[in-house]
């Protein structure tokens, strides 16, 4: 009798242990086999047009509940759901009135009239009235506690309310951005006061519904919203998982239903019952160098580096090929901003770069240290492919992992550093992508100066001309090219993932997750 | 009585030394919570205003007073990262796990005390060779190795468990313990390596003992004599053995939850470190010095269970 | 060498013999790596494992068979740096609380069990948190988990010899203290040093592992077999080989020094044989 058992037992660990030795010896290729891509997912009850829940996975946990805390594009792309602006934006990048209903603008640019839509209500049933609105600009101006919340409305002079639907706003000076800046002055009702950061109002599509930190955010349909025929989910669970493998094997298995950021190359995996949107994802992948740092104070030895970084090789490599080239800190996605044919101004020339090196004093190269935040592997990659790049012509590279928040604060904050590897995400306008390249700004951790771009930003942060505008920052970009401050990498691009029967996706040139418009076929 | 007195003044003292580390610890190691918590896209207002809020712009040692004072209140504070109470927070990662544990200690007390005295009766014979080997082989595999294993083979090739992520207790009790299944086993496998050794050697040392001779010549059965009394004899550095695993894991099993994206103790710690969340950080330390010594207060009552000759110091 | 020697240190003899297999390997990988470590051929990535790439590539086309062998150069590092300096500072502690005692020894051994208190990984986030991530400081940490074990054990030994006879008979001819201690004790708790240093190596490469597989080890692109799984994980379901060598190496390496411990304990003290 324990006879029995004690072969059974045997077998059983041995089994465990042969099964997890599965393929041991590398040298045996017959036992692996290419993954199963024909299994189909569990397959959806029939639903109509209107209802069903999604569940979409989001790679990052949200920073703040309350909208004008909140700063992480994370959670920014999941708040847009909830909250509404005087102004939001669509899917072009354009904004549209939201909570207003309309608006004029004066002749000299200086005072913008809104009128509040009439009949908008709050996710809790209360009308929105223009306190509310006043209410909200105060909170984030400060005005009473004389710390601001934000800087968006910093050049707001004077907020009145001349009636109970009219908002009117005097700036300082003209502000091209002004508009498109009110989609972070997130309506909410001051009645709901107490609890802005654990159960939020807004007037969005969807309302609050479940936070739990690390795990998921639940939001569901609003039904007084103002827009009419939207939404169409009852339910939407942004699940949080930070490991790409762990989510891409749930969604493999049908336990989520949507995928955001999914890289290309793993589409393939997918197999079949999925469909994919791809588009850029608004992000700037750039290689920093610190101007005043020896040997970056060099205006050779950062174009050095330019020559002697392949950037193809990097998005062949770390993106599996799929990523647009960049020259400039603008991505193609802003294409009324967007400089074409800079990405072409440092072709890979290794020759090229020891004669620059050699020009500016560093024949034999030097060492250089790459501060890289170690919670992005896809940054970490780079770096392995640019130390590779850079040891052909001398240069030795060290590669440094720091934590998030030390990066944050030594290099980004700090400007101790001597080069490092980030990506900028996307923003709504082209005055906040090029800002951190004047020379007074604080996060210029470039420490790039140069005074036509200061002259030239400053200029068209008041130019209301919009096409005199787009000039100026394309001119800002060729600068930026020419003086190499950076390498300029890649926008990467990715695709979103989702179950077939899904309809309705649309891609925003931000980070935004427009569930509104989504529903089950 | 007087056990218990020793016990709690040495769990304050041990709280009291631990929280004062973290405080000096807090003192030199860098990083802003305001920052990173906002990250890149943050502006200067909403910094300011954010570390006005936490309190970060305060000197850390009123932080530290001001959390001490809360915690004889029995208040441990407000997380800086997640703007909710420390203990709610910990509340809600404490499900996973101990569901954790309970699971491994199930699997390795189901499998590895049969398997520890097959190895010691069968000793010197083929089974005790095989068992020997396959224990040190079950040691000497790295847990998050066997973590990768274990989710190619039953989380995509065969399909049989989630090969990562959690389902709460609150949506299904099932599927809670179909995700956890895999981490849970490859959680016991080094720890049933381990107690298989332990009792390998202590029952057979037991076995040459005069009680067991004694017990021969009264003509006990040799099963009998190996269940009822050696075995309940070999359980003490078993008991000790799992006593300190049971605390690592309540510790949070950093790795495994990695590998398994677990929303654990253990992730709970690397966030809170990573965020510079002093109050967090501080309970989180606290749940794991008391666990431990939860723990082996245990293994000292269960001592005394298994032989009531031991006295309780 | 006789059959009854053979089969009365089987554990011995397969530690000794893993463990010979793994120093070839890392002395051919001084002289002779199939590929350069760091070069990377897109066009072959993930190619399984074939005549070329004798175990295959990873994902930048990087020969995983020259990584393997000179990431056998990081553990054995690991290993021997730690356990060195876990050794040099655990048997000083270990001397002096054993021969002096007393208070010294009651926080000696106090400050050593708050150490032990510690899991590995643990301290190892402390410390990087605190001095940023660095070989350097990941050879520090893992060093500073090892040090209990060796004061322990020296300890223990000192405890037992400074009563004999022969240390009597040193003290009484007036031999220096420090003379007593490294010349006439010291040696003979070596043994049991032995075989701690040889367990120690083998936690120190499985923390090291550990370690870069959590991405706070050996820096990239430098081969690590810890950081080596850890990028293999996202590739699993495409180049399942690359899981299985690092993976493979680390048990290997784990269970060679184990076994030699074990079996020179087992050489040394022939009652647990029995």
């Amino acid at each position: 009798m324990d006879k029995k058992i004690s072969v059974v037992l045997i077998i059983a660990l041995l089994m465990t242990l042969a099964l997890a030795g599965c393929g041991g010896s590398p040298s045996e290729p017959a036992e692996i086999e290419t993954p199963d891509n024909s299994q189909t997912p569990v397959a959806e009850e029939p639903v109509s047009q209107d209802g069903g829940n999604i569940v979409m996975v989001v790679e990052q946990d949200i920073d703040y509940l309350d909208p004008h805390l909140a700063a992480a594009s994370g959670t920014e792309e999941i708040l847009f759901n909830i909250f509404e602006g005087l102004m939001h934006p669509d899917s072009t990048g354009a904004v549209y009135p939201a909570v207003a209903e309309s608006y004029d603008i004066s002749d000299d640019g200086l005072t913008y009239t809104f009128t509040l839509r009439e009949g908008i209500k709050f996710h809790n049933g209360e009308p929105v009235t223009i306190e509310d609105v006043k209410y909200t600009m105060d909170r984030i101006m400060g005005t009473e506690t004389g710390t601001p919340l934000r800087s968006e409305l910093a050049n707001v002079a004077s907020v009145e309310t001349p009636d109970d639907s009219t908002i009117v706003f005097t700036l300082n000076q003209r502000d091209s951005a002004f508009l498109s800046n009110l989609y972070y002055a997130k309506i909410v009702p001051k009645t709901n006061e107490e609890n802005f950061n654990t159960f939020p109002i807004g007037t969005g599509p969807f309302k609050f519904a479940e936070y739990l930190p690390e795990q998921r955010v639940v939001i569901e349909k609003f039904e007084d919203y103002w827009q009419e025929g939207v939404p169409h989910l009852d339910q939407v669970e942004f699940r949080i998982i930070p490991d790409r493998e762990a989510a891409l094997l749930s969604l493999q298995l049908g336990e989520i239903d949507m995928f955001p950021r999914l890289p290309i190359d793993r589409v393939a995996e997918l197999g079949e019952g999925f469909k994919t949107i791809e588009g850029s994802s608004n992000m700037v992948q750039l290689m920093p160098m610190n101007n005043n740092v020896e040997p970056f104070d060099d205006i050779r030895v950062r174009q050095a580096v330019n020559y002697a970084v392949d950037v193809d090789e990097i998005i062949e490599a770390v993106a599996f090929g799929y990523g647009r080239k960049l020259g400039s800190n603008m991505s193609p996605v802003m294409a009324k901003y967007y400089k074409e044919g800079l990405e072409n101004t440092y072709d890979y020339d290794p020759d090229k770069a020891i004669e620059l090196l050699t020009e500016a004093g560093y024949p034999d190269g030097f060492d250089l240290t790459i501060t890289i935040p170690s919670n992005y592997q896809f940054h970490v990659d780079t770096g392995q492919v640019i130390f590779q790049q850079l040891a052909n012509v001398g240069i030795d590279v060290e590669i440094e992992l720091v934590e998030w928040g030390v990066w944050l604060e030594r290099v980004y904050q700090g400007r101790e550093y001597q080069a490092t590897i980030i990506a900028f995400t996307g923003k709504l306008d082209a005055y906040k992508v090029l800002n951190k390249y004047i020379s007074t700004d604080r996060t210029n951790f470039f420490n790039f100066e140069n005074a036509e771009v200061d002259e030239l930003m400053a200029a068209a942060a008041q130019e209301l001309d919009d096409e005199a505008a787009v000039e100026m920052y394309k001119r800002v970009q060729e600068i930026i090219t020419e003086n190499a401050p950076a390498v300029y990498i890649m926008d990467p691009e990715f695709s979103i993932a989702m179950k077939e029967n899904i309809s309705g996706y649309v891609l925003y040139p931000m980070y935004a997750q427009d569930m509104s418009t989504v529903y089950f076929e | 009585m007087l056990y218990f007195a020793r016990r709690f003044i040495s769990l304050i003292v041990t709280l009291v030394v631990v929280s004062m580390i973290v405080f000096v610890l807090f003192q030199i190691i860098p990083g802003d919570p305001a920052l990173t918590i906002l990250g890149m896209d943050a502006d200067e207002a909403q910094l300011a205003a954010l570390r006005a809020q936490l309190g970060t712009d305060q000197p850390l040692i009123n932080r530290y007073a001001d959390w001490g004072r809360g915690i004889l209140k029995g208040d441990a504070g407000q997380s800086l990262r997640f703007s909710m109470p420390v203990t709610s927070l910990i509340k809600s990662r404490l499900p996973v796990t101990l569901l954790l544990s309970i699971m491994a200690l199930v699997m390795a007390v189901a499998i590895a005390i049969p398997l520890g005295v097959i190895a010691a009766r069968s000793h010197g014979k083929w089974s005790d060779y095989v068992i020997s080997i396959v224990t040190q082989l079950g040691m000497a595999i790295p847990s998050f190795w066997m973590g990768i294993i274990l989710i190619l083979i039953f989380g995509v090739r065969l399909q049989w468990f989630r090969a990562g992520g959690y389902v709460p207790w609150s949506d299904s009790p099932i599927d809670s313990i179909k995700s956890l299944f895999l981490p849970a086993v490859a959680i016991a496998i080094p720890v049933i390596a381990t107690i298989v050794r332990y009792l390998r050697t202590t029952v057979i040392e037991q076995l040459k003992l005069d009680y067991v001779r004694t017990a021969y010549s009264k003509g006990l059965s040799k099963k009998n004599i190996v269940y009822r009394h050696v075995l309940k004899n070999s359980l003490i550095p078993v008991i000790t053995v799992m006593g300190m695993i049971i605390a690592s894991v309540l510790g949070g099993s950093l790795v495994i939850e990695q590998v398994f994206a677990l929303p654990g103790i253990g992730r709970l710690l690397v966030s809170s470190i990573s965020y510079r969340d002093f109050y967090l950080v501080q309970g989180m330390v606290m749940y794991i010095a008391v666990a431990i010594i939860m723990i082996n207060f245990l293994v000292d009552v269960i001592y005394k269970f298994l032989d009531p000759r031991i006295k309780l110091r | 060498m006789t059959i009854k020697f053979m089969k009365r240190n089987v554990t011995l003899i397969i530690g000794a013999v893993i463990v010979a297999m793994l120093v070839l390997m890392l002395t051919i990988s001084f002289f002779y790596l199939p590929h350069d470590v760091n070069e990377m051929v897109i066009t072959d990535r993930f190619s399984p494992p074939s005549s070329t790439y004798l175990m295959g590539t990873d994902n930048f086309g990087r020969d995983v068979l020259s990584r393997i062998m000179k990431g056998s150069q990081t553990a054995f590092m690991v290993g021997a740096v730690s356990i060195l300096f876990a050794m040099s500072i655990g048997v000083i502690l270990g001397s002096i609380a054993g021969y002096v005692g007393g208070w010294l020894d009651e926080l000696i051994m106090r400050m050593v069990d708050v150490l032990m208190a510690f899991p590995t990984i643990l301290l190892a986030l402390v410390f990087i948190a605190v001095f940023g991530v660095s070989t350097t400081n990941t050879l520090i940490a893992i060093g500073l988990r090892a040090i209990p074990t060796f004061a322990r054990i020296t300890r223990g030994g000192f405890m037992q010899y400074k009563e004999f006879e022969f240390v009597k008979a040193a003290r009484s001819l007036g031999s220096s203290p420090m003379r007593i201690m490294f010349l006439h004790i010291l040696p003979n708790t070596m043994s049991p040093i032995i075989i701690a240093s040889s367990l120690g190596f083998a936690t120190a490469i499985l923390s090291e592992a550990g370690l870069s597989y959590l991405g706070l080890g050996i820096q990239p692109p430098h081969p690590s077999w810890g950081s080596m799984l850890r990028e293999a994980q996202s590739y699993m379901t495409r180049a399942p080989w690359y899981t299985y060598a690092p993976g493979i190496m680390i048990t290997m390496s784990v269970l060679g020094f184990n076994l030699l411990g074990d079996g020179i304990r087992d050489l040394r003290d022939p009652r647990r044989q029995k």
